[in-house]
């Protein structure tokens, strides 16, 4: 795969420093900050509302900070557009799936092969078809992604970030609303992508076993503030983050 | 020559003017906001549905109903045939996307168009208003007829501003423009709304037409020359915003008075070029209108 | 499943190519079947065909609306007929393209701040505005006021019907660049960022797609086909005025895109036919009462275009299903 192993091992450093968003004076996000080094999976959990999404938005860029900075490799993201992030290798998945229904499967990913570098046609056509193989996707390539199940909805999704050729990746719950069985395939090719590619990705996921057989490292959000940053062995005893997560379930 | 005073008067005089034709466009203005916030739709028909209305007072007017009775009638009708058009024309095509309403409107449009030219004709009537033509009182800058406009035009867009700001049918019809699911959830009756909607938007296009009649042509022509400065004043004002709306509405009326008057030959012939041209200006540079304050952060 | 449904289901797989070709064939055979004054009006078809696919790529596929694309045929005529004498019939229809798409990209600006009905209203309003610009003291000059402007375009031709068979094969000719043009440029890169954008501009965004530069340039580009068609019928007719092309045609070609299918090229030709043709027989039906035909029938059509999966789901005795959480 000599189009995609050319991009192994670039995985961006990430630094998030002070990180403030507010909506209507109500702070989504209170001074978060964070680091992840090339190649690191952060896990990020947090009670709904904790910010999550949001910390997510301001790095794609759909979402201005009110205060802070987001780094990539030293260079502050600043006022870049969503589009010219996702060009240098920011890429993302939704947590309510955003499949474009025109295109189908194989477009899907070819649109983000074909944005990604600045590479041609062909060469995106062929990476786009590799992944949808790699994925297992291949027999409904052609087919329309409207009325496809969720769980091959959502790697259709996953397919499609990591055909932008991320340095980070984004993932937005990826196996909200799978079976079991399909939650250890999105494991498994999660694993197997990243030991190919070396993206750096944070992960927000509301299956804690997901999130502990993936992370290097976890970050707790709770109303908008960092509670607790660790291995999953120390996040899964951090008394604060249980408090938040029994406090919400409550 | 004009001194320093007389052109002083000619200012006031347009400016009041424009005020009376500005209080017409708010209306209408409304009346599109009205649907918009009820429906997602912007109605293209709603000037031929205005003007169908004024010509079926104008009928009643001249059977010898008199003033005011015609009036309340026409405004009953038009709810009526407002909420009629929706249950019968635009509930049966719910289904279908934007492209397909938008496509009905415009079959709307025509249907009313035509049906309006074929009872009345082409020809221009006379509308009487309800206060006299001749100037308020001795050496006043402005006609009885344009105060009249001024005053009831405004009353009408304060109750409608109240009822949808305030009551708990216009809650109920905001919800149900802002997410239909969640407001059938809450139990409100979203087909019903929708119906009441169009209607209250008729019976407003209506009492618009009827207010702006007497100082322009009647014809069926009438609301579709007008439409286009409804439009405006709902993008000056920003298009979900009641009040920017009514705003929107009498600006431009006093800028279009004031072009008027002091630049004929482009007010005459460019009357929509400018228009538009201020339009794409406003879009470009403050996209949200002029009236509706900068939100931080969206999506 | 019945046969029926079997049938249904090869048209709706190779609909569009049976489609193209039998449109194709027409066009090819016309000139020969109905020689004389016939020609002209399917001339004039083709033309409305070309702003009809100008009009499926930009809101179709797209997702823009626009209710101003006789606006584009208004500048692209004037620009043909205004230029043409200096530097030749094929040259200043080139140049209406351009100075069309310009105007195009300027709408799209619009477009970039408002969407839907809303951008529909606005782009009637440049229909509107346009209409009114040629009688202007100031351009009279140059537009040749409401006398409007007469151009004869050098054909290799001498009689009458001679050059009505000239035209019929250029134009055509031109159809179909544009045509191939817009199906290629749709399975091309910026094809599917247009699709893209029009599905989910957020999404489109994440993914790297310039969506504010990908709409405007569908609009600078729909709207340069309908101004080179302008130019075309302005050619074809050989007169124009400020009445030549009315806002009531950006309904016709809006409608005659609605009807054919938003997303099918070949049909367009379809719409351009109803254009020059159903009038007429409204007109034929009811003088009085034309456009509320045409508007009844419109209505008519919706409503089955709506409601046709569900009628069909009737017919054959299936349950009807409606997808959950519809409910508007």
């Amino acid at each position: 795969m000599p189009a995609i192993a050319a991009s192994v091992g670039r995985g961006a450093r990430l630094a998030i420093r002070d990180l403030r968003v507010g909506f209507g004076g109500v702070a989504a996000l209170d001074g978060v900050s964070l680091d992840a080094a090339p190649g690191e999976i952060i896990g990020v959990i947090g009670p709904n509302g904790a910010g999550k999404t949001t910390l997510f938005n301001c790095i794609s860029g759909t979402v201005r900070p009110s205060a802070g900075t987001i780094l990539l490799d030293g260079a502050p993201l600043g006022r870049l557009p969503p589009h010219r992030r996702a060009r240098i290798g920011v890429t993302r998945t939704f947590q309510n799936l955003a499949l474009l229904d025109s295109l189908n499967v194989l477009d899907n990913v070819r649109l983000a092969a074909e944005q990604a570098g600045r590479q041609r046609s062909a060469a995106a056509r062929a990476d786009a078809t590799r992944l949808v193989a790699a994925l297992g996707l291949d027999a409904i390539a052609r087919g329309p992604v409207g009325g496809l199940p969720v769980g091959t909805r959502r790697k259709v999704e996953l397919a499609r970030a990591i055909a932008g050729r991320p340095r980070l990746l984004l993932l937005d719950e990826p196996t909200s609303g799978l079976s079991e069985m399909e939650t250890a395939d999105v494991i498994a090719i999660l694993r197997a992508q990243h030991a190919a590619l070396g993206f750096t990705a944070l992960l927000v996921e509301h299956q804690m076993p997901v999130v502990m057989a993936l992370s290097d490292r976890i970050v707790a959000l709770d109303f908008g503030r960092k509670i607790a940053d660790g291995t999953p062995g120390a996040i899964r005893r951090d008394p604060l983050v249980l408090a938040a997560y029994l406090g919400a379930a409550s | 020559m004009a001194g320093g005073w007389g052109s002083v008067v000619v200012l006031l005089q347009q400016v009041l003017t424009g005020l009376a034709t500005g209080a017409v466009y708010s209306l209408l203005a409304l009346a599109l906001v009205v649907i918009h916030q009820t429906t997602h739709h912007l109605n293209l028909a709603q000037g031929e549905m205005a003007t169908l209305s004024t010509l079926t007072a104008w009928q009643l007017l001249s059977w010898g109903v008199p003033y005011w009775a015609a009036f309340a009638v026409t405004l009953a009708l038009s709810f009526a045939g407002g909420a009629a058009i929706q249950r019968l024309v635009m509930h049966p095509l719910r289904g279908g996307n934007a492209l397909v309403q938008f496509a009905a409107m415009i079959a709307l449009f025509l249907l009313v168009n035509s049906v309006t030219n074929a009872i009345w004709g082409p020809n221009a009537r006379a509308f009487p208003s309800i206060l006299p033509a001749r100037p308020l009182f001795e050496g006043a800058p402005i006609s009885g007829q344009r105060v009249g406009i001024i005053l009831v035009g405004g009353a009408l867009v304060v109750v409608l501003y109240l009822f949808l700001r305030r009551s708990r049918l216009g809650l109920n019809l905001r919800a149900t423009a802002a997410n239909p699911v969640p407001a059938r959830l809450a139990g409100i009756a979203v087909d019903r709304m929708r119906m009441i909607g169009w209607g209250i938007a008729a019976t407003i296009g209506a009492a618009a037409g009827m207010l702006l009649a007497p100082i322009v042509t009647l014809d069926p022509q009438m609301m579709f020359n007008v439409l286009p400065f409804a439009f405006a004043a709902t993008i000056v004002g920003g298009v979900s915003s009641p009040l920017g709306a009514v705003v929107g509405g009498l600006v431009i009326g006093v800028v279009e008075a004031l072009v008027t008057i002091y630049a004929p030959a482009l007010g005459r012939e460019l009357k929509l070029s400018l228009l538009f041209v201020a339009i794409l200006a406003i879009l470009l540079v403050r996209p949200e209108g002029l009236f509706v304050r900068r939100t931080g952060a969206r999506l | 499943m019945s046969v029926f449904g079997r049938l249904a289901g090869l048209v709706a797989a190779r609909g569009n190519a049976l489609l193209t070709a039998a449109v194709l064939v027409a066009a090819v055979a016309y000139p020969f079947l109905f020689p004389g004054y016939a020609i002209n009006s399917m001339t004039m078809a083709i033309c409305y065909g070309i702003g009809i696919v100008a009009l499926k790529l930009l809101t179709g596929y797209g997702g823009q609306f626009s209710l101003g694309h006789s606006a584009f045929f208004a500048l692209g005529s004037y620009v043909a007929f205004i230029l043409a004498p200096t530097i030749g019939f094929a040259a200043a229809v080139a140049v209406a393209g351009i100075a069309a798409a310009l105007l195009g990209a300027l709408l799209g600006l619009a477009g970039l701040r408002i969407k839907g009905h809303y951008l529909g209203l606005l782009t009637f309003m440049v229909a509107l505005a346009l209409f009114q610009m040629p009688k202007a003291s100031a351009l009279a000059p140059i537009t040749g006021g409401s006398s409007g402007l007469f151009y004869r375009a050098p054909l290799p031709a001498t009689t009458p019907a001679a050059r009505d068979v000239w035209w019929y094969w250029i134009v055509l000719a031109v159809a179909l660049a544009i045509t191939v043009g817009v199906h290629f440029l749709l399975r091309s890169r910026f094809g599917r960022a247009l699709q893209a954008s029009r599905d989910n501009a957020l999404a489109a965004g994440a993914l790297g797609v310039d969506t504010a530069l990908v709409d405007v340039s569908a609009f600078a580009v729909s709207g340069a086909f309908a101004g080179i068609a302008g130019g075309l019928l302005a050619g074809v007719i050989g007169y124009i005025s400020y009445d030549s092309f009315p806002y009531t045609l950006s309904i016709l070609l809006f409608v005659g895109m609605t009807v054919t299918g938003a997303r099918s090229l070949p049909a367009a030709y379809l719409g351009g036919a109803l254009i020059v043709f159903v009038p007429t027989w409204a007109h034929d039906i009811t003088s009085r009462l034309s456009w509320a035909v045409y508007g009844g029938a419109l209505l008519a059509l919706l409503y089955i275009q709506v409601n046709a999966p569900r009628l069909l789901q009737r017919l054959t005795g299936r349950e009807a299903t409606r997808p959950v959480g519809d409910v508007s």
